[in-house]
């Protein structure tokens, strides 16, 4: 788990000093989407090996669903409620210059 | 995407005709483990890399992080309390939640560290997320305002949904946009593991 963590907080440091010089876009690039082909194949095979799940995709999708929908709501009502506080704050800087 | 739904296909037919060989699917957890810190080590590369993500955090301030921290902690808020209304428990409500919007990783990294039901759970979640995010963009801007433009996208402010958030929301929010995605991006690997530990 630590693993993940590290792998990318060194690659993080890699591509910023520049270690791999002009290499770097590739391992950004096709490098990276070879992981995530690979990934997600055997992903698909879990998947598909695991009857449960398989005969649940239908009300997992649903599952899904609901907790996107709950997710971008959930992080559209942050986002507004400091965009209002923002917003009070500047227009009470606003009166206090005209006091 | 393309590559990413076929590949998926693929497995899940080797998987349910179980055409895989035996001593392979053994080993197939360890393999993962594997590939996933490649992965990711590549996907840091491309961050670090990225001078104009590094360059737009420290252009626009610290102030521009208070963004993509409100899109975390509301959608890992929300999702934790759905996770909750679904019989799950908080920590792995809001793990599906924190992939905002990347499917392609947060769903094989849930499946390595908790199981493959919730990792499933997590790409579905996420691939909704990030075609829904795109979808309500014109209603977001209109009743919410430029700012909140960047929350449905989550971490595809930075990539795919980009272009989209810029047409609809204006230019001068595509640097905020891209910045906050950057932000997101960097903490779906760290957020995910010490969410299921």
């Amino acid at each position: 788990m630590i693993q993940v963590i590290l792998a990318l907080g060194i690659g993080v440091l890699a591509g910023y000093f520049n270690l791999f010089k002009s290499a770097g876009r590739y391992i950004a690039g096709p490098v990276s989407t070879a992981g995530v082909v690979l990934l997600l194949f055997f992903m698909g095979a879990k998947i598909g090996a695991d009857r449960e799940i398989m005969n649940n995709l239908g009300i997992m999708g649903l599952e899904a669903l609901v907790y996107a929908v709950t997710a971008i709501m959930g992080s559209l009502l942050m986002v507004w409620a400091w965009q209002f506080l923002e917003q009070r704050k500047t227009e009470g800087q606003k009166e206090g210059e005209g006091v | 995407m393309v590559q990413i739904v076929v590949a998926l296909i693929i497995g899940i037919a080797v998987g349910y005709f179980g055409l895989l060989p035996e001593n392979l699917l053994a080993h197939v957890d360890i393999l993962i483990s594997w590939t996933l810190s490649l992965l990711l080590f590549a996907v840091g590369v491309g961050l670090g890399m990225d001078k104009d993500g590094v360059k737009a955090l420290t252009n626009l301030g610290p102030k521009v992080l208070l963004l993509p921290l409100g899109v975390a902690v509301g959608s890992l808020v929300a999702s934790a309390l759905t996770g909750l209304v679904f019989g799950q428990t908080w920590n792995e409500g809001a793990a599906v939640g924190a992939g905002f919007g990347w499917y392609s990783l947060s769903g094989i990294l849930i499946t390595n560290l908790h199981s493959t039901r919730l990792g499933t759970l997590s790409f579905l979640t996420n691939v909704l997320r990030e075609v829904i995010g795109i979808l309500i963009l014109p209603w977001v801007y209109h009743y919410f305002g430029d700012m909140a433009c960047v929350a449905p996208a989550g971490a595809t402010a930075m990539d795919v949904s980009l272009p989209v958030i810029i047409e609809v929301a204006g230019e001068e929010i595509g640097l905020v946009a891209f910045a906050s995605g950057f932000v997101l991006t960097l903490i779906v690997p760290v957020l995910v593991p010490l969410l299921l530990r």
